[in-house]
């Protein structure tokens, strides 16, 4: 079993923080609205335990960018949120740069969507890169929907993860969506030692 | 300002979309191509020697940084920016390194009529 020594677990949070308000703002500054963001939940359990904290999406129909990462830390990052609000956020990034009509938005639905997943993610991931000063590798960003089990990748079922979860809201819009980091044992061992040299960094 | 000559390269569609409609609303008249990847990107150089190239880093293929190398051989006098998703501090001083400028994701106006006009 895995646990965070307290200061472990606040300096983790706090990181996912930084890499998160990144995100936000990326996030605000291509739809225009406030986004708020949570205090991280950080918890190592198995994939299964995702439904449970995924509250106020129906995850019979989500809509996902996932991209992995690998280097000096190994992983998933996902973004997840309420399939049926996919034309709205497409449509808030691309009405004040292009002239579309209503009804094209969705010839870009899962482009837009990819990029907009692959600027938060890459937000998030490199901020906590940046703060542990590492490098990490992002692959290129696939859209999915569906429902949660369609999402997940085989592999994710069985094994345990650090599950780092964040919700990003729109609130004006009704836009809820979630931020998932998925890690396996071997990273996580990677991003504990990550984190100590980070404490051990801090001057006393 | 006089006619240019921009090259966008970047996988995702949408984003080449936005750059070069920011790009028109501002120079009408300039000549804008794009590529969606590094080694898209490269073939067009033989015919084109663009005096801006906005590239992506995260591609499918050559990254932005490979690309920006090949161009640096084949185009000296082209004006790089990478505009790309990954602000990692790595990314960015490998860019400085090379002498090629810096630009995250999301893309927004002032940040391409900057590209452009420096």
């Amino acid at each position: 079993m895995i646990t965070l020594n307290e200061l472990q677990h606040d300096t983790l949070t706090e990181i996912i923080n930084i890499g998160m308000g990144s995100a936000a703002a990326a996030m605000s500054i291509m739809v225009r609205d406030e986004v708020n963001i949570s205090v991280p939940d950080i918890s190592f359990s198995s994939i299964d335990t995702i439904q449970d904290n995924l509250s106020g999406l129906d995850t019979n129909e989500l809509a996902s960018v996932r991209q992995g990462f690998d280097g000096e830390l190994m992983g998933d990052a996902m973004l997840l949120f309420q399939g049926d609000k996919s034309l709205e956020i497409v449509r808030l990034l691309l009405s004040n740069t292009m002239t579309i009509d209503n009804n094209d938005f969705s010839d870009f639905e899962q482009e837009a969507l990819s990029e907009i997943g692959n600027i938060i993610l890459n937000a998030g991931l490199s901020a906590i890169a940046n703060t542990l000063k590492f490098t990490v590798n992002s692959s290129l960003p696939i859209y999915k929907q569906g429902n949660l089990n369609k999402l997940m990748a085989p592999s994710d079922q069985t094994q345990t993860v650090l599950i780092l979860r964040v919700d990003l809201s729109l609130e004006t819009k009704q836009i809820k969506g979630y931020v998932i980091y998925l890690m396996d044992i071997q990273s996580i061992d990677l991003l504990i030692e990550h984190i100590d040299r980070y404490i051990n960094s801090i001057p006393s | 300002m006089s006619e240019k000559s921009v090259l966008i390269v970047d996988d995702s569609r949408v984003s080449r979309m936005m750059v070069s409609a920011i790009i028109k609303s501002q120079n009408k008249d300039w000549h804008i191509e794009e590529a969606a990847s590094g080694d898209e990107a490269v073939a067009k150089l033989s015919e084109l020697k663009p005096n801006i190239a906005i590239i992506d880093f995260n591609m499918p293929g050559i990254d932005g940084l490979q690309l920006a190398e090949k161009i640096k051989q084949e185009s000296p006098d082209t004006e790089i920016t990478l505009l790309t998703a990954n602000i990692q501090d790595s990314i960015r001083d490998k860019a400085a390194a090379m002498g090629v400028a810096f630009a995250g994701k999301p893309i927004t106006e002032e940040k391409i009529i900057d590209i452009i006009s420096s």
